[in-house]
């Protein structure tokens, strides 16, 4: 596993972390941290895993992998600033040993059902944009993995690139040159599928 | 190479990627497993998790720097927070404000949300909740400014800086106290009075973090969402963003794996 960037974290407050005299019982600080974490972030985890190209039948198990990770560095002690970017660092992970062990096998992160059973009423709607996600997750699985996981992390969740660059732990330069190279791909195979109506 | 200098996506396509997958709930059964797994893992190690942080935290030379850092991080919550008790569990994520919303709508017909694993967050829902000093916030009528608020927070010298920092802060105060009524109405009308006054304002982000939360408040939910991203993209760092999420998150209701009421 990679190092993780260590900008991205600050170590536990002491201070903060209770059980100073008089003031009650000590307060769970990881716990608390964790559960925050978790609750407003496990979507977020396990779409970008989707995004990364984790099969459905295996997005928990890397989800659980990632998020004992989590939890093993905020008891060792880390606390993370920026939390999108810190997270899509260890899904980043995840998901490239994730590929590695299952290089065999082929992947597929085409949606055949929605994970969850929506209760949209317009039907028809609902079924042309999972076409169109579909044909989104035929072009990023095609797409090269390192150029991908640009896309994935600024194009579709906003992070800024600098911090692309510091969770992927490459320089600057080279995320853009990523992320230029992604675009390019990107839209020539929207292109080609009729994906993009071209109405740039 | 800049962002600018990179040929974007076409609209469509960039429309499509930040949509994302549509329905991409996670199943809540994969969620509520991944949990479990994690909690009975931690437990399992908990002891020796423990020890190896009171090990790094009791040793000495580079953890001066971690303690330092510590230092400032904590100086800086009570900064922006005041009551401390409040904004532990806010600071780091956010459990804590879960605790506090959940405290101040107790009266409204919503089940309060009822922390699981956080030992913490009943223990900061009473002080949010405490009897404040005796504030009578008129949404329609916010009450005038105090005496010389200078304008702007670039007047000249400490003095300057200082009543601007009251006054800054006293609008602020205002509107925190407001956010942990549940009165969302009170809160964006001194917040908006901060904003005109004090547009960067030294606790513009602690302005910009209670406005999300009014918003959701008063249920302008697009609105709030808005703000959060102006909000995400002004203050990158924050310590907020975490329980930014957490306030947008539709979990805020009570979640699956919250336990049920009694």
């Amino acid at each position: 596993m990679k190092p993780l960037s260590v900008q991205a974290a600050a170590p536990i407050d002491r201070p903060l972390a209770g059980g100073r005299a008089g003031s009650g019982p000590p307060i769970d600080l990881v716990g608390l941290a964790f559960r925050a974490l978790f609750d407003g972030e496990f979507r977020y985890v396990w779409n970008t895993l989707r995004y990364l190209g984790v099969r459905p039948d295996d997005v928990q198990d890397i989800g659980q992998e990632v998020f004992l990770t989590v939890h093993r560095l905020l008891s060792a002690g880390e606390v993370p600033q920026r939390t999108r970017s810190w997270l899509f660092a260890l899904c980043h992970n995840a998901a490239s040993n994730y590929r590695q062990l299952a290089r065999h096998r082929r992947e597929v992160t085409t949606d055949q059902v929605p994970d969850a059973p929506d209760s949209s009423k317009n039907l028809e709607a609902r079924l042309t944009s999972h076409e169109r996600w579909a044909q989104v997750a035929n072009i990023l699985d095609a797409l090269d993995f390192e150029r991908r996981a640009v896309l994935v992390s600024h194009d579709m969740d906003g992070i800024p690139m600098p911090e692309v660059a510091e969770a992927l732990g490459v320089p600057l330069n080279t995320a853009y040159s990523r992320l230029r190279l992604a675009r390019r791909d990107f839209q020539a195979a929207a292109r080609r599928s009729g994906l993009d109506r071209g109405d740039a | 190479m800049t962002i600018e200098e990179l040929d974007p996506l076409s609209a469509d396509l960039v429309g499509l990627l930040r949509k994302g997958r549509p329905g991409a709930e996670p199943p809540v059964k994969a969620r509520d497993a991944v949990l479990s797994v994690v909690m009975a893992q931690a437990a399992a190690l908990g002891t020796a998790g423990l020890a190896a942080a009171a090990a790094k935290a009791a040793a000495p030379g580079p953890s001066g720097a971690h303690a330092a850092r510590a230092v400032r991080l904590w100086a800086a919550l009570k900064e922006s927070f005041g009551l401390g008790g409040i904004l532990l569990g806010v600071a780091i994520g956010a459990a804590g404000h879960a605790a506090v919303v959940s405290s101040t709508r107790a009266g409204s017909a919503q089940p309060a949300a009822t922390p699981t694993s956080a030992a913490a967050a009943p223990q900061s829902a009473p002080t949010a909740s405490a009897p404040e000093p005796a504030w009578t916030v008129v949404p329609s009528a916010p009450p005038p400014a105090p005496p010389a608020a200078p304008r702007t927070d670039d007047s000249r010298g400490d003095r300057g800086k200082d009543a601007a920092l009251a006054s800054e802060r006293a609008l602020i105060d205002m509107a925190r106290t407001a956010v942990a009524r549940g009165e969302g109405e009170a809160a964006l009308a001194a917040l908006g009075r901060h904003e005109k006054e004090f547009p960067r304002g030294r606790l513009a982000e602690e302005r910009e973090w209670l406005a999300v939360q009014a918003l959701v408040q008063t249920g302008a939910t697009d609105q709030a969402k808005q703000r959060a991203a102006r909000f995400r993209e002004a203050y990158p760092h924050s310590l907020m963003l975490a329980a930014l999420d957490q306030v947008l998150a539709p979990s805020a209701a009570p979640s699956a794996s919250a336990p049920p009421p009694h």
